[in-house]
């Protein structure tokens, strides 16, 4: 098995050593300056034949060292330099697939100088193998902390050592850019990604924009109309115009439920946290929901325990959240209409827990289990009649999850429904709000 | 307010003339004097011509913004004229801006006319709260 020896400094070499060390040194920092091109995975792929740079002080390892890559039968383009500063301008001016890089050289190889050669080479990722004859640990482990991507003492190289070391850096190198190049490629489809949900954010705004504004103007007129504001009207009329303002309530609902859903998608749920009393927000909703139920003949109840902690919430989703609910009771229940709601503490899970029982229809097992997935209707032929775009329980779900809640259906056909979800109290480890 | 004080004049700008003409009937069927304007130049125009004291203003408008609108008021105008923005965007940063501009109320539409008469009220109040209003 061949083997090439190691060459010893002297004196004279010391002094000459440290006068290169500082002509590489500045020759490294006049090379970084300069502009360069970004390398490629694929430009290291076409690359044919390896080229690889031989750095070494000593002429006769150098010749063995080639001998030995020769012998491994495979094309390598070895060129050679025998100190720093003459490997600085090769590593620039040519794209060398790896280094063999002697550890000890006249110009010396200080810390991080192995990184300073890559930033020279415009590749980031250029194997470099270091070459030794002080085979320690201690050398190996310096070699790595500097980043060389293997270490061959020059005393035990061999063609099968020497071709190994080489194909496996090589082979992580070609890797390394691989995986840099999909990550770039990533930020760049993410950037994309970006500027297209920019594009879609502003697209719900138009829509919002463009939608509510001929609404307002439809509502406000038949609400003057109806409240006698241009003249006075009779009862048919009047309940006509209220079946009209209502269709325009409808119709606001499902643009909002359908941007809230959009924006989700796009954004994530958005909530505004304040401190609440969440008899407050029931109260608060059902006053919002008291007309339609009124029209309904429905009879809705509410229930509260005393002295219930605050929670940190979203008012305005929460009371979406109960509004939709309770809409949905009376919609679709039949006969005398009843909504049973109640507020309890669950102080062990450190929630409050609302419950919302109707005596409709009821949900079968099938359907139960998709009545919070996005653009589910729960239909048939009874309840034909109720149109809506299946968002405003999925968007319910959505708005509990993101406080922390949960929202659960139980529900027996012909009995009815009970709708609970559950929401986190303030308490003192969680209290970062004042309350509102 | 008293019966004796007099209905404040309310300035209302909107660019959607069916809106303008809908809350003019409106607030005017509650005894307000009311002003409009379509855009920004005439509705700052309209505040210098007639000092309203509230002020109801859409936000999206043609040559300004209705925030824009409220600083040229706010320098044409001697009194604190209160303001109340409207607007059909769902966009968060307007309820924040709107603050920033001192509104007392920020009212999505559509709005009922309960809701827009309670921001009327608000903003009665905050002027009585300052003494009639006259800044």
């Amino acid at each position: 098995m061949p083997s090439v020896k190691t060459i010893t400094t002297n004196n004279d070499a010391m002094n000459r050593k440290a006068g290169a060390q500082e002509a590489a040194a500045k020759a490294l920092f006049d090379l970084a300056l300069q502009p360069k091109t970004v390398r490629t995975a694929d430009a290291a792929v076409s690359t044919a034949v390896t080229k690889i740079l031989l750095i070494d002080d000593c002429p006769l390892d150098r010749k063995l060292i080639c001998q030995l890559i020769a012998k491994s039968g495979h094309s390598y383009d070895i060129a050679e330099a025998d100190s720093v500063s003459a490997s600085l301008t090769m590593v620039v001016e040519n794209a060398y697939d790896l280094l063999l890089l002697d550890y000890r050289l006249p110009d010396g190889i200080g810390p991080g100088y192995i990184a300073k050669l890559r930033e020279c080479a415009n590749n980031f990722h250029l194997p470099i193998i270091i070459l030794t004859g002080h085979g320690d640990e201690h050398t190996a482990i310096e070699s790595f902390k500097d980043g060389a991507s293997d270490y061959m003492p020059k005393d035990d190289m061999s063609t099968a050592s020497l071709f190994r070391a080489v194909n496996n850096a090589l082979h992580k190198a070609k890797l390394q850019l691989r995986i840099n190049e999909q990550r770039r490629e990533m930020i760049e489809a993410n950037e994309i990604l970006k500027a297209k949900n920019r594009e879609i954010s502003c697209f719900y705004q138009t829509v919002s924009h463009e939608l509510k504004t001929p609404l307002t103007g439809a509502r406000e007129f038949a609400s003057l109309v109806m409240d006698g504001v241009v003249g006075e009207i009779n009862e048919e009329q009047k309940e006509l115009l209220a079946c009209s303002i209502e269709c325009c309530d409808s119709l606001k609902i499902l643009v909002d439920d359908l941007l809230d859903a959009a924006e989700f998608e796009n954004d994530g749920m958005r909530i505004s946290l304040q401190h609440w009393a969440m008899k407050d927000i029931v109260e608060g909703a059902l006053a919002c929901v008291g007309l339609a139920a009124q029209n309904e003949s429905a009879d809705i109840r509410f229930t509260c325990e005393d002295n219930l902690p605050l929670v940190n919430v979203d008012k305005t989703r929460i009371t979406q959240v109960i509004s939709n609910i309770v809409n949905n009771a009376v919609k679709f229940a039949t006969g005398v209409k009843s909504v049973d709601l109640s507020l309890t503490l669950n102080r062990q899970a450190q929630q409050l827990q609302v419950d919302i029982a109707d005596n409709g229809p009821g949900i079968d097992a099938e359907r139960i289990e998709k009545i919070f997935e996005k653009f589910y209707q729960v239909k048939d032929n009874t309840e034909s009649k109720h149109s809506g775009m299946g968002l405003g329980l999925y968007l319910c779900k959505k708005i509990i999850e993101a406080h922390g809640g949960s929202i659960t259906v139980r529900s027996s056909v012909g009995e009815g429904s009970v709708f609970t979800f559950t929401i986190p109290f303030v308490t003192q480890e969680n209290n970062q709000l004042q309350p509102a | 307010m008293t019966n004796s004080q007099k209905k404040p004049t309310i300035l209302v700008v909107d660019d959607h003339t069916p809106i303008l003409q809908a809350l003019k009937l409106r607030l005017e069927s509650a005894n307000y004097t009311v002003v409009i304007a379509h855009d920004c130049v005439s509705g700052a125009m309209q505040a210098r011509e007639t000092n309203p004291d509230i002020a109801v203003l859409d936000i999206n408008l043609p040559g300004g913004s209705g925030f824009e609108l409220a600083n040229r008021i706010d320098s044409i105008c001697e009194k604190n004229v209160r303001k109340i923005f409207i607007t059909a965007s769902r966009d968060e940063q307007f309820r924040y801006n709107a603050a920033k501009h001192g509104a007392v109320e920020f009212l999505e539409k559509p709005f009922t006319s309960a809701t827009l008469f309670d921001a009327i009220c608000l903003a009665e109040e905050s002027m009585l709260s300052a003494g009639g209003g006259a800044c």
